[in-house]
């Protein structure tokens, strides 16, 4: 065992662990410390996931010294795998929570025993089991965990009500997910990898349609949180599972989703509603690339579409606080960071771009025309949702400091270059050799970094374009109502659901405590006729005259012992009769 | 007759003994005739514990009922009941101390507690079938007084619907039990033993099977039960149940290992309708007690699942169940007894949770992967089956946490324990002990087993 894999397996527990004893032995609130604690443990999370991207370049198992699970197929072993990426991913959602906690801490509730903190902190404890436990379903049992540690957060706020609504949703849609997968595989016509991969995918879409609308930049974080999670099972079913059936389906489906989802936050007039259909599009371009690749499996995936969420939130900062970048070099900078989100994620600057794993030699003209435009309707997201921020007008007259608003981009960037220079670092020798020309003469990094810069500038038209911006404004809020903000019919229909369920339990049960009643009934009636009234009365008849005879044999009366004697008479007489013959 | 011969004689007849005593009940219902007897009966299972488990060994003791009949009483004590009955004494421990106090019939009901509990051993220690069954007719018996004598007189008609469907369920399962070993083990001075597989026998097995869990939405009685009698009471009848469904899922692995797949399918489906009807009852239960009795129906109907899908020898998940059913329904009605909440009761009620949710290590992880485990086995209709089981158990407690922990209004709850303050503490601290309890209890006896 090397000291330093429990070292950097350490440090990645012992702040999620130090932030649930805090909260738990804290008996007074106090927002301002639990504040600075959250920032503190998540950081540390942060310099914890950090080490463990640099250390574990292959994959460690850690098991535990007495095994927590008694079965012996080892389906449920409950061990630990520490790899690179999967560190990407305990990074993202420590950076997501901090990111939450810098600009919107203050929204903790101020009054009552209950404590915020502890379910974040609880959440994201669950969530750094779920990344690095080697067993998937134990990672989906602790993203269940997780994601209903969340969900109480999200119930703390002011949108308590939405929060309940949605996360009623999640678990509708995820057992109907269920129940579709099951139907799939009672028809047999998929093999049982590809069923799993419908299952996790189906998964995905349950807690995607689930989310509502944002209502506040606070929700953006763990939106990406909530998006992130289902993202990370994806990537472990399909590291080495087998489904080339479905990669070509998965990747239409997904490119369909970049469209729409495009569509809709290019219509959208309000920020958030932007920011939240820019997430879906971001979502569904990385899913595209990653089915529409030759290899869907690759490890490298995973940290690839961390990072392409990173970005999302990263972007979402910048429309955020938009409104305040007044000086002309804050813009060119807001500009310049999302041109560069932009080139990471679609893999159009030279050195980072995924040649080997994306596409192969016999990569269509298709493909490639697909890739640039799905490339061009995400880059004109991104620069329109950023022109849009720049007009809107500012609600709070303070200022802040704009190194602030700029901080997760700058982490975001120097984290993505980290991971993706990392993942050259471990699978490719001779990108030094290859050099950046011989990039930048390749055809599809020439495609999407064409697509990017047509698209951004589509996307900045599109935002000055008064007459576009007004026209969409006047729309009102109709795009937000393909995911309702408040949903207290959801709500009503199924406690009424459950209502009609319990009256059903308790009409069955009825009917069965009825017929088992009519039965008991029934047979009480044959017992008494056919026991009571027959039976006992013929045994009680014949019993009485037998008492009766008896009786008289034993009165003592002459007529008795001549009765008697003459029945022994006849008896004697018939035996010695029959010995004779 | 050996040291341990004598030690579990003196163990299997202290309840009947002590519920002749005529002792009262001192402070607070802690300290009483039934708690006394309980504590010596603890103390004698840890004597024993040597023999029987460091050396995996039995102790049994056998005396004849009718001599030149094969009518004996055989009674082992082997590695498998010893887990068991040692997480049911310390069930029956927290019974005791959760007797209704100053009740019109509290005497007779401390007695009866003490007489279940004694038939309860005696049940799971038997191995001769008639035995068992007589054990069976008795223990009816003695459950219809104790739920007769109990319910209140506000809910006299409640307490005599449930008391004679109680009756007449053991009734028909002490009859069966014999039919079926007379049927299966006549030739073999009637003790349990591996079944001659007449169509018969198995029929009347699987019978026995079924009616021995209390399967929603058949069982209306028991969620009646669960709802309307004292927690002592219900308490005893669910680890009097357990040890019932225990002894049922265990002859399966002596009588039957090579079930057929038809019979195995019957069972699993049975199971499963259980445990979808027990989540759809917590969804639309409306207090506390009726929301808190749906989760013992949902792991009795998970016995059923796991001998569904079950494959050879020993099934764990069946029996982790059963260890689990009597230890939850503790500890949720002690719960909800130490409603004001201090640090130590916090920490209980916490500990519970991660305990019921099913955090690796603990007897409801055991559970669920063992049943995930032959699920994955068996092909990818029951995995999904098995994922929307589980989807469903998780559901559920999120279900009961927000209503309970999240929500501004909790389920209302009627208690008839009233506890002193001291009490609370000592309460909270022994659901602590009790969880640790099951989960050692339950490690090990994975490992033994």
């Amino acid at each position: 065992m090397n000291f330093w894999n429990f070292a950097v397996l350490g440090t990645s527990f012992l702040a999620p662990i130090a932030g649930v004893l805090f909260f738990i032995l804290k008996r007074e609130r106090s927002q301002e410390l639990e504040i600075k604690a959250c920032l503190l443990i998540f950081g540390a999370a942060m310099a914890a996931a950090v080490a463990g991207i640099v250390h574990f370049n292959s994959p460690v198992k850690m098991e535990f010294l007495w095994p927590l699970t008694l079965e012996q197929s080892g389906y449920f072993e409950f061990s630990l795998q520490l790899f690179w990426s999967r560190f990407v991913w305990v990074f993202f959602m420590a950076a997501m929570f901090l990111a939450h906690m810098a600009y919107d801490g203050i929204s903790f509730p101020r009054e009552g025993h209950r404590k915020p903190g502890l379910l974040l902190v609880g959440s994201f404890a669950f969530a750094l089991l779920a990344f690095l436990c080697e067993n998937i379903l134990l990672s989906l049992m602790f993203v269940e965990f997780s994601a209903f540690l969340l969900h109480a957060f999200g119930m703390e706020g002011e949108e308590g009500e939405i929060e309940r609504a949605s996360y009623f949703k999640r678990t509708c849609f995820v057992f109907l997910a269920l129940v579709a997968v099951l139907g799939i595989a009672l028809s047999r016509e998929f093999s049982s990898s590809s069923v799993m991969l419908l299952g996790s995918v189906l998964y995905l879409f349950a807690v995607l349609v689930s989310r509502h609308t944002l209502t506040g930049w606070p929700q953006l974080p763990l939106l990406l949180v909530h998006i992130g999670m289902p993202l990370f099972l994806i990537e472990r079913l399909m590291i080495g599972a087998s489904s080339p059936e479905l990669w070509a389906p998965l990747s239409a489906v997904f490119g369909l989703g970049v469209v729409v989802s495009a569509a809709l936050c290019l219509l959208t007039p309000g920020m958030l509603g932007t920011a939240f259909w820019m997430a879906f599009s971001f979502l569904a371009y990385l899913l595209f690339l990653r089915f529409s690749s030759s290899k869907p499996g690759d490890p490298f995936w995973g940290g690839y579409e961390a990072v392409g969420l990173g970005a999302v939130y990263a972007i979402g900062v910048l429309f955020r606080f938009g409104d305040r970048l007044d000086l002309f070099w804050k813009r060119a900078t807001a500009f310049g960071l999302v041109a560069l989100f932009l080139g990471f994620v679609v893999g159009a600057l030279p050195t980072v771009e995924m040649p080997a794993t994306r596409f192969d030699s016999e990569t269509t003209l298709i493909k490639i025309a697909l890739l640039g435009f799905f490339t061009f309707m995400i880059s004109a997201v991104s620069a329109r949702g950023l022109m849009l921020s720049l007009e809107e007008k500012s609600k709070s007259a303070s200022s802040r400091n704009t190194l602030a608003r700029l901080a997760p981009s700058l982490v975001l960037l120097a984290a993505q270059t980290g991971a993706l220079l990392k993942w050259h670092d471990l699978n490719f020798d001779d990108v030094a050799a290859s050099g950046i020309t011989g990039h930048l003469y390749d055809s599809r990094v020439l495609v999407t970094a064409a697509a990017l810069l047509v698209g951004f500038l589509a996307g900045g038209l599109l935002g000055t374009n008064t007459g576009f911006v007004k026209w969409t404004k006047n729309r009102g809020r109709s795009m937000e109502d393909f995911f309702p903000v408040i949903d207290p019919a959801i709500v009503r229909r199924g406690l009424q659901a459950a209502q009609v369920s319990e009256q059903g339990i308790e009409w069955f049960s009825s009917r069965v405590r009825a017929t088992g009643e009519r039965a008991a009934g029934s047979l009480d009636e044959t017992d008494r006729a056919v026991f009571g009234d027959k039976l006992f009365r013929g045994f009680s008849e014949y019993g009485s005259a037998l008492s009766q005879i008896t009786r008289f044999f034993q009165s003592g009366q002459t007529r008795a012992y001549l009765f008697l004697g003459a029945l022994v008479t006849i008896l004697s007489s018939l035996i010695f009769l029959l010995e004779g013959r | 007759m050996n040291a341990d011969q004598l030690l579990l004689l003196v163990y299997l007849l202290l309840p009947f003994a002590a519920a002749f005593v005529p002792l009262g009940v001192r402070s607070g219902g802690l300290l009483s005739k039934g708690t006394s007897a309980t504590a010596v009966r603890i103390l004698i299972l840890l004597a024993l514990a040597r023999g029987v488990v460091s050396l995996a060994g039995s102790v049994a003791v056998k005396t004849s009922l009718l001599h030149g009949y094969p009518l004996e009483i055989l009674l082992t004590l082997n590695t498998f009941r010893y887990g068991f009955l040692v997480v049911a004494e310390f069930c029956f421990l927290l019974a005791h101390w959760m007797c209704p106090v100053s009740v019109p019939n509290e005497g007779l009901i401390r007695t009866l507690v003490c007489f279940a509990q004694g038939f309860c051993s005696l049940l799971l220690l038997s191995d001769n079938s008639v035995t068992t069954g007589g054990f069976l007719l008795m223990a009816g018996v003695v459950l219809f007084y104790l739920i007769r004598f109990s319910v209140p007189d506000k809910e006299e008609e409640i307490g005599a619907v449930v008391s004679a469907r109680v009756h007449v369920l053991f009734f028909l399962l002490g009859l069966l039990m014999i039919a079926w070993g007379v049927t299966e083990f006549g030739s073999r001075d009637l003790v349990f033993g591996r079944a001659t597989g007449s169509g018969l026998g198995l029929n009347l097995w699987l019978a026995l099977v079924v009616l021995s869990i209390p399967l929603p939405p058949w069982s209306r009685w028991f969620s009646h039960a669960m709802e309307h009698l004292p927690e002592g009471v219900v308490l005893t009848l669910v680890t009097f149940l357990s040890g019932l469904a225990l002894k049922a899922a265990s002859l399966f692995n002596v009588s039957y290992p090579d079930l057929g797949w038809k019979q195995k399918l019957l069972l699993y489906v049975l199971g499963v309708i259980g445990c979808g009807f027990s989540v759809a009852g917590l969804f639309g239960a409306a207090n506390q007690r009726r929301m808190l009795s749906c989760l013992p129906g949902f792991f009795f109907s998970i016995v059923l699942v796991s001998l569904g899908v079950s494959q050879k020898g020993l099934v764990l998940s069946a029996y982790f169940s059963c260890l689990f059913v009597p230890v939850l329904t503790g500890l949720a009605l002690s719960a909800a007894a130490v409603a004001d909440r201090g640090s130590l009761q916090r920490l209980f009620v916490g500990l519970l949770f991660a305990l019921v949710m099913g955090v690796p290590g603990t007897p409801v992880y055991q559970i669920f992967s063992g049943i995930g485990a032959r699920s994955l086995d068996l092909g990818v209709a029951y995995t999904t089956s098995f994922g929307l089981l589980w989807f469903f158990y998780f559901s559920t407690n999120v279900h009961i946490c927000r209503r309970f922990f999240i929500d501004r209004e909790a389920p209302s709850g009627e208690r008839s324990v009233a506890l002193p303050d001291g009490a609370r503490a000592i309460f909270a601290g022994y659901g602590i002990f009790l969880l640790f309890l099951l989960i050692a209890v339950a490690q090990v006896a994975g490992r033994l087993l």
